[in-house]
């Protein structure tokens, strides 16, 4: 009989899998790896009753249809997410151990995210990870702060135990399209996905397999697998110029430089920097020595080598196409997810607190009040959670805060809000109180608009004054 | 005698079929000089088809081989029929040297002249007891020759030099074989001809629940529920070639619980008796994460047995 031969790692997976789906007849789609490349008892406990109790069929065509989304990391780990709690409810009379072992995994979250350095952080999508955070903080019994939409997604993905393959993917779909605007009927059906590579990984959630991994080398590609997954040039200093006999050879055959040597060094040093620092160039009429043909003949060598190799990379590239199509997506997809994220951590609005400048005109164009901060020490008291997931909010709050302190204060045209001792502010077109707490409604600064509309010019943050009418 | 016979009828076994076998007692009532030949019940098997097959078997005056994987319950249904049978048992464990000296006898000296000392298939073959030839397949079918006349319709042994052995009407063969097990061979055709073949299958989960409960009869229902089901898990396991069948080890799981019950840890009772049954360290870990799936490693004995 003829096996298939798995790694030791991948061999461990898949006998979870099949140990909890009670059978070995399937080759499973997804394996679970820890983040040290050891296989996730847990989650590969959760696949394997996945294919016990739930038609996989079905999970997998509904994964394909939105595989070809950028997000598609995104929901597969929402998914699964959601899938853990279905299958975790039917089964847990059955296995008892789950309870325990779900405890865990719970315990093993919280340690890795813990240690997790804000790069790592941003490399994943703060989406997941703060759905993670509920789930196991739920698990733990711990109290998690976070905001009404991430408690609302949180609700949603509590996949009943009473769900069948056809309910978990209803609602998913809901939840891609309640929460993600992703309305999956619409979305082009992607390729199959299966074998290759997701990326980075999230610790502890199921992976695509059998996975592969596009190593991007320097250097000259005998490099250690493990290490150098690295892009760009390994050195950004300038190297040191050619030696005589190369500059030699490279005047004989490609002909004498046809500007003066101070002109080279000069355009050199405009042009070879950075990623191009260890290049140099050579400008040339073409005009070669007489006994530049010995080398013209060496360098007809290399031009055929380059040709070959050319031929050898374009052969790669065309077999190793759909690898490499798919690393760029999820490089592309990763890089969205970033900067979605940045979009998505921004602070909520409220309908009063502090004036978000930039906002104001919402007001006034579309009638959106949700112009306003809402207090930040609510705010802040609001987001518990683990001390990492704390700490790493403050860091973004402190990186963001420059441009949102302060609060608008209205006032009838020529009349001081703060009488007493202090400047005169009767004459001021505006003024902005850093650290102040007082607040307005959208209704308030309604009356307002027009005076602070003009204010908001490039540069100002005053933002109260007279009637632009007026 | 009277506690296994009605067990049996509790397990829905042809009450005709352990009338037969009573009789039988009766009509050959065993050597009161081998009485302590005659095993005691200490654990049941638990299989109503496989109990009605056997003992119509026997009844018939044929020899019995039961064929199947490890931990299907054989030698302790050749002992279970023995005692249900009231036979003296003689025990032969065969392996690669067996040789027909070994199981008829050999001549010895005994100060005086050279005489004939009866080996185990005599002495059962006279004194009308149950022969168990244990893993008979691991010997060499030459020296299994010997045999075939005390098996077949012949009933006899012919000792050269020596006088021809009758094979007691009351004594029957009963033989196990675990095919595909590592030093195994086939039994030739010449040899299994001469049995009825009883292929064991792999005890249920809700005779083994029993079994559990009937030698710890203290055990908490969910756990004893739980180590069943980790019985079939890695038998299944094994079935598919993922690991091999050392660990699928029924006694131990017993002695597993057993070590609970001294003071061990469910995880270091397990790795005793079961992890460490075989000596691949990968395939260890195999076991080990099956037996993590299921069976926390820190259960005392306090929650197994709370029962």
């Amino acid at each position: 009989m003829i096996k298939r031969q798995y790694s030791g790692n991948e061999r461990r997976a898949r006998n979870y899998i099949w140990n909890a789906a009670g059978r070995y007849d399937f080759e499973p789609s997804f394996l679970a790896f820890s983040p040290d490349g050891s296989p996730d008892m847990y989650y590969n406990l959760v696949i394997g009753l996945a294919y016990k109790w739930l038609d996989m069929e079905a999970i997998q065509e509904f994964i394909k249809r939105y595989s070809a989304s950028r997000s598609a990391e995104e929901f597969d780990d929402l998914f699964w997410l959601g899938l853990e709690n279905c299958v975790y409810e039917k089964e847990i009379g059955e296995r008892p151990v789950l309870e325990k072992l779900r405890r865990e995994k719970a315990e093993a979250w919280f340690k890795s995210s813990a240690d997790m350095s804000r790069q790592q952080m941003e490399m994943q999508s703060m989406t997941v990870y703060e759905q993670q955070m509920i789930r196991w903080s739920e698990v733990l019994g711990r109290f998690c702060h976070t905001g009404k939409r991430s408690l609302a997604l949180a609700g949603r993905l509590l996949f009943s135990g009473s769900l069948d393959a056809e309910g978990a993917v209803g609602e998913m779909t809901g939840i891609l399209l309640d929460f993600f605007r992703t309305d999956i009927s619409r979305l082009k059906e992607g390729g199959e996905r299966k074998g290759i590579l997701s990326g980075l990984s999230l610790p502890g959630l199921p992976w695509k397999a059998p996975r592969q991994r596009l190593f991007l080398r320097t250097g000259d590609g005998r490099g250690d697998l493990d290490t150098n997954v690295r892009l760009g040039h390994t050195m950004n200093r300038r190297v040191s110029l050619p030696s005589g006999p190369d500059m030699d050879f490279v005047r004989a055959a490609f002909g004498e430089p046809s500007l003066p040597e101070r002109e080279m060094t000069a355009l050199e040093a405009d042009c070879c920097r950075d990623l191009h620092a260890a290049c140099r160039l050579h400008v040339t009429d073409g005009v070669r020595k007489e006994q530049g043909r010995e080398a013209f003949g060496e360098l007809s060598g290399i031009l055929k080598r380059a040709a070959d190799q050319e031929k050898a990379n374009r052969r790669f590239v065309s077999d190793n196409a759909l690898l490499i199509h798919e690393s760029i997506r999820e490089l592309s997809a990763r890089l969205d997810l970033l900067f979605a994220e940045y979009f998505r951590r921004m602070p909520e609005r409220g309908r009063s607190g502090s004036l978000i400048p930039e906002k104001a005109y919402r007001l006034k164009v579309f009638r959106d009040p949700s112009v306003f901060l809402p207090g930040r020490g609510a705010d802040r008291k609001k987001r518990g959670g683990h001390p990492a997931s704390g700490r790493f909010h403050v860091q973004n709050e402190c990186a963001g805060d420059h441009s949102l302190r302060g609060v608008y204060h209205g006032r009838e045209p020529g009349k001081d809000p703060y009488p007493g001792p202090g400047p005169d502010l009767s004459d001021d077109p505006g003024h902005y109180r850093s650290g102040e707490t007082q607040e307005h409604s959208g209704e308030e600064l309604r009356q307002d608009l027009p005076v602070f509309l003009r204010r908001l010019e490039p540069g100002r943050t005053c933002l109260s004054g007279a009637p632009v009418s007026a | 005698m009277a506690e296994l016979t009605e067990l049996l009828e509790k397990e829905g076994v042809d009450k005709g079929l352990l009338a037969g076998a009573a009789e039988f007692r009766k009509a050959y009532p065993a050597d009161p000089d081998f009485a302590d030949r005659i095993p005691e019940v200490s654990a049941l098997y638990y299989g109503k088809t496989v109990w009605e097959e056997a003992v119509a078997v026997l009844l018939s005056g044929r020899n019995l081989l039961l064929a199947g994987p490890k931990a299907t319950g054989k030698n302790l249904l050749c002992e279970n029929l023995a005692a249900l049978f009231g036979r003296p048992v003689w025990n032969v464990s065969f392996h690669i040297g067996t040789d027909a000296a070994g199981l008829i006898g050999t001549d010895t000296f005994d100060g005086e002249k050279v005489s004939f000392r009866k080996g185990p298939v005599c002495m059962s073959a006279e004194k009308g007891g149950f022969c168990i030839l244990d893993e008979i397949n691991m010997a060499r079918n030459e020296s299994l020759a010997v045999l075939h006349a005390a098996l077949d319709h012949r009933r006899i042994i012919d000792v050269p030099g020596y006088d021809l052995i009758r094979v007691d009407r009351a004594a029957r063969f009963i033989a196990t074989m675990n095919y595909g097990y590592a030093g195994t061979r086939d039994l030739n055709e010449a040899l299994s001809s001469r049995f009825a073949i009883i292929t064991m299958p792999q005890i249920t989960e809700e005779n083994m629940l029993r079994l559990l409960r009937r030698n710890f009869p203290d055990i908490s229902e969910r756990i004893a529920g739980q180590f069943v089901k980790l019985f079939g898990e890695l038998a299944r396991k094994a079935e598919k070639s993922e690991i091999s069948d050392r660990a699928v080890d029924m006694r131990g799981m017993l002695d597993a619980l057993d070590l609970i019950r001294q003071g061990l840890s469910s995880g270091q009772a397990l790795e005793l008796t079961i992890v460490s049954k075989t000596f691949d360290r990968y395939e260890q870990t195999l076991i080990r994460d099956c037996i993590g799936s299921r069976i926390p490693a820190d259960l005392d004995r306090s929650v197994v047995f709370a029962g």
